[in-house]
């Protein structure tokens, strides 16, 4: 069952019940009250019947001889002056009684009620001891009827009140309530259906948001209106839903990433597997020349050799990139820039001596020494003047300097074209293909470089004018904050 | 089998493969290295190719930018790519180009490829009715094998097999290629009938010489 309608269910239920209940409780006592009251008058009125009776017979008494001249005389007193609503009788026998009802005495002297719950209505001594009472059902009324008999004689009176219409009444106003009442229920059943409606829609509308999120959509949120409890409820259904959206895109950009990595991974793949797979079918099938054999084969050896360290290259962004693992931030040591560049400058001596390039190198004040992983700062460097090798024309100069701002590699070449600068830091991404893949490039160098400068908690910057060379500096000396 | 193939490819050893390729079939093959430098060379030259072999990332113009040029000039293309992917697939071959060749590719199916593409695009008188090795006429259509004039008789699958050793002159066939002609379907398991049909073919012919053995791989037709 809905919550509208238990609530609805409940209210209206107790309301309808508790109001019927006070309204018998009520009509009750008014009937008692008026019940009250005309037994109270009857009561004087027998009294005074019987009073008056009683002492006219008094007066007469001496002058009847017999039983029969008292009843004569009885009867006929009795029509004059007390025939309404009233009957005599003489030692149980009937004398006059113009009603249509016919009375049982004995009945009546019996069965008297005391009307106990009537007494608070009655006068002081309108009750007493030779009275009886009932209330009896005869012909389809109701009467009140009174029983007294006369005191020292054989008279006995009996007074009616036919009181039907009093309980007729009570009856009617019973049912005009019960009428009312159930009208008005039906009323506050439609109000309060509003009602309720109108304060649990917010509940609903964080139902159907919920329902929404939980098909995806996460981009639903629940209007915040008003300061009630249900209020608090959105406010943090909406928070919940912000964290989830947030974690979602979290997700799907690592996984598009991810995605695109590996994309790029299979086409990289793609050239030299071409190259190798085709030479080695070329050498298996055709009798070559002995000059293109060698060709075809060196080509072969080249191209592994790529791919090894296309291999070693990933696995090492691989392990850098991992974002929980252990033993992946940097080691942070103090090193002498200088003695980075001159490693670094070995590593490549071959290079830059078949492209006939000068390498300079420059230490500035104060940024002598710097702290960081050493195999890891010196991979950074080598990876970045390869680049400017790559770039640089032949006979150009490559300058390594440390300044306040940090270590920056610089280059003559042919620098980056402005729009691809935001691509560069992706992996396998080349500006120029062709010449990169024979000048043996992978695409990941700067990947790699970035990933380094990140575990540090440095930032590269890429600095670049199209024929005039590229400067990337790697803030690694004063801007440098430890990394979490 | 004289054609000439433009060669559009921007790594140099894959390009110098694929004309290494071609020209040991017997076709002469023209590499080009940008889209650019052939657009160019496209606007100056008048030259008639046959086919073009087109790479689909290119530095200058790329493979789809150069398509409609080439067919403009009645050359049919075919697309050579890493890009392996149905969208792509369908996109060159909507586009106009007679067939779609994922690297990295074998050397017989690049062979084929190319055959049928020009098959399919040379005119009908242009086409080739003998094939002749040495003394040697061969007629597919007919399926008769002339030596020095003489029909010889040859029986279906010998026939098959001199035909793509002669097709394929001076390449290796592998035994494997030969069954999947002979009988349609990639076929493993035994291939020494093979060895019996290239022993006969060789005892007709007299090719002991012409036809060479290569271990462990398969038979070649050489001819200088």
């Amino acid at each position: 069952m809905k919550l509208t309608t238990k609530i609805l269910a409940a209210t209206v239920g107790l309301l309808f019940l508790f109001s019927q209940l006070f309204s018998i409780w009520n009509l009750t006592e008014t009937q008692r009250m008026r019940l009250g009251s005309v037994l109270n008058s009857e009561l004087a009125r027998l009294n005074a019947s019987a009073q008056r009776f009683s002492e006219e017979f008094g007066r007469n008494r001496r002058y009847l001889q017999d039983e029969n001249g008292e009843r004569f005389w009885g009867r006929s007193r009795f029509q004059m002056g007390y025939g309404a609503n009233a009957a005599l009788y003489y030692d149980g026998e009937e004398l006059s009684n113009i009603s249509s009802f016919a009375f049982d005495l004995d009945y009546l002297k019996e069965h008297g009620d005391d009307f106990s719950e009537l007494q608070k209505y009655l006068d002081e001594g309108v009750w007493h001891s030779g009275v009886s009472a009932l209330i009896g059902e005869t012909e389809g009324r109701k009467l009140l009827i009174l029983y007294e008999p006369i005191g020292n004689t054989k008279f006995e009176l009996i007074h009616y009140r036919d009181v039907t219409e009093l309980y007729e009444e009570s009856r009617e106003l019973f049912l005009r309530g019960g009428g009312m009442a159930l009208a008005l229920v039906v009323l506050l059943l439609f109000v309060l259906s509003l009602a309720v409606r109108r304060i649990l829609r917010p509940v609903r509308e964080l139902s159907a948001a919920a329902a929404r999120i939980a098909g995806g959509d996460y981009r639903v949120r629940v209007e915040e209106r008003g300061h009630d409890e249900v209020t608090e409820v959105a406010r943090s259904f909406n928070e919940m839903a912000r964290q989830v959206e947030g974690q979602v895109q979290n997700l799907a950009a690592t996984n598009e990433k991810q995605r695109r990595l590996l994309g790029a991974l299979a086409h990289e793949l793609k050239t030299p597997m071409t190259g190798i797979q085709g030479y080695a079918e070329l050498l298996q099938r055709v009798e070559l020349p002995q000059e293109r054999q060698q060709e075809a084969l060196s080509y072969i050896e080249q191209e592994c050799k790529r791919l090894s360290r296309l291999s070693a290259k990933l696995l090492q962004l691989e392990e850098l990139s991992g974002e929980s693992g252990e033993g992946i931030e940097a080691e942070k040591k103090t090193l002498e820039v200088e003695r980075l560049f001159a490693e670094t400058k070995a590593l490549l001596q071959r290079q830059l001596v078949e492209k006939g390039l000068r390498l300079e190198t420059e230490v500035g004040e104060g940024a002598a020494t710097v702290e960081g992983d050493a195999d890891l700062l010196v991979s950074l460097l080598v990876n970045l003047t390869e680049n400017a090798v790559k770039a640089s024309a032949p006979g150009g100069t490559i300058r390594l300097a440390a300044a306040k701002e940090g270590i920056s590699v610089s280059d003559e070449g042919q620098g980056i074209p402005q729009e691809e600068l935001a691509k560069i830091l992706e992996p396998f991404y080349m500006v120029d293909k062709s010449r990169s893949r024979q000048a043996g490039g992978a695409g990941l160098g700067l990947a790699l470089c970035e990933q380094i400068a990140r575990l540090h908690g440095w930032s590269l910057e890429i600095q670049s004018k199209p024929g005039k060379g590229t400067t990337v500096t790697c803030h690694c000396i004063s801007g440098g904050r430890r990394s979490g | 089998m004289n054609a000439d193939i433009l060669v559009i490819e921007d790594a140099k050893p894959i390009n110098e493969l694929i004309c290494i390729n071609l020209e040991t079939a017997g076709y002469r093959a023209v590499p080009f290295y940008d889209g650019d430098e052939l657009s160019r060379h496209l606007a100056e030259d008048g030259a008639a190719y046959d086919l073009a072999l087109l790479d689909v990332m290119l530095p200058g113009k790329d493979g789809f930018t150069l398509l409609p040029k080439l067919r403009e000039r009645q050359i049919p293309v075919i697309f050579l790519t890493a890009r392996g992917d149905l969208p792509s697939k369908i996109k060159g071959l909507r586009e106009g180009a007679e067939d779609y060749l994922v690297k990295p590719f074998e050397m017989l199916e690049l062979l084929v490829r190319v055959e049928k593409v020009l098959d399919r695009c040379r005119k009908p008188e242009e086409q080739e009715e003998c094939l002749r090795v040495l003394d040697v006429a061969i007629y597919p259509k007919e399926r008769i094998v002339r030596k020095a004039g003489v029909e010889i008789p040859f029986k279906p699958m010998e026939f098959d097999c001199l035909l793509l050793l002669v097709k394929y002159k001076n390449i290796v066939i592998r035994r494997e290629e030969f069954l999947n002609v002979l009988w349609g379907v990639e076929f493993e398991g035994e291939t020494r009938t093979i060895d019996v049909h290239i022993a006969r073919i060789r005892k007709k012919l007299d090719f002991g010489d012409v036809i060479k053995t290569v271990p462990r791989v398969g038979y070649r037709l050489e001819v200088h």
